[in-house]
């Protein structure tokens, strides 16, 4: 007996992990926008800083209830991830019906590619600088891996 | 035995090579920025690897922003590693795709480590 063959498998793949992500925060909403469930992000749990990608989840759990406003305030980017989640999945789906790759994205000017970066890098500098300027200090100074290491130690 | 010849023939590869071990310093040190930068320049490795445009340079960015994707271009990742494992000479590279995806979910850094570590023999071949 075999399997599906390989283009279905890693399809099916794809599609498990991209819905996957949009369905395990819908689910787990109360717990995750709750703080219920510990931070996961390794950076946030070394540096006590937010990454570009800090609150995505709760984000995605906040859209999918249709509380937009608090979406974005957890992380902007969720206006980017839902809609990037969403055409990935429906790519995917369309290429298992199909049997064949489909699309192929049109190639990024080199240009392109850095200004996007430099859009991601200004992103998290000005996210970095709002969090300080809101009071982050002591959340930084609490939170970050050496912080965690005092309070330890300090018990 | 796991190692064997490279079956294919050496493509016109962009250099990136770096010591794991600073792909992980460097990602924490930067919370992350480092990551995405990584992930634009290991795409374009993994395509000029593979000869054709196996992992968009857009969506190497936006994994870098949005947790969720960067499950995928893992697994992006992980779809290639058969052409790659060809090119590396090392078949236990195959088996490392949900590594890969677990780990991107969890650890990205670690994945990133682990695949910077392959894509360095690549230049190590003769």
């Amino acid at each position: 007996m075999t399997g599906p063959d390989p283009f279905v498998r890693k399809r099916l793949l794809a599609l498990f992990l991209l819905q996957g992500s949009l369905w395990g925060p819908y689910v787990l909403a109360d717990r995750i926008l709750s703080d219920r469930l510990p931070h996961l992000c390794p950076f946030h749990l070394i540096m006590g800083l937010p990454c570009p990608a800090c609150g995505i989840t709760r984000a995605l759990a906040s859209s999918l209830h249709g509380r937009w406003q608090e979406a974005v305030s957890y992380n902007p980017l969720v206006l980017l991830a839902l809609p990037t989640i969403l055409f990935l999945s429906l790519l995917t789906l369309w290429e298992l019906i199909a049997r064949r790759p489909l699309l192929r994205m049109p190639p990024l000017h080199s240009r392109t590619i850095w200004a996007l970066f430099s859009f991601t890098v200004l992103f998290q500098v000005s996210r970095t600088a709002l969090f300080f300027y809101r009071g982050g200090w002591p959340t930084f100074l609490r939170e970050n891996i050496l912080g965690r290491l005092f309070h330890w130690l300090s018990l | 035995m796991d190692q064997q010849q490279p079956s294919t023939p050496r493509r016109n590869i962009p250099v990136f090579r770096n010591d794991p071990i600073l792909v992980l310093i460097l990602g924490f040190i930067t919370c992350g920025l480092y990551l995405i930068y990584w992930n634009i320049k290991t795409a374009e490795v993994i395509n000029a690897m593979v000869g054709r445009e196996a992992i968009s340079p857009l969506v190497a960015i936006v994994s870098g922003c949005c947790f969720p994707i960067n499950i995928f271009f893992y697994y992006l990742i992980g779809e290639n590693l058969d052409e790659i494992s060809k090119i590396v000479g090392d078949q236990s590279l195959r088996d490392k795709s949900l590594l890969l995806i677990i780990l991107g979910i969890f650890a990205p850094m670690v994945s990133a480590m682990i695949v910077q570590a392959e894509l360095n023999k690549v230049y190590d071949r003769p």
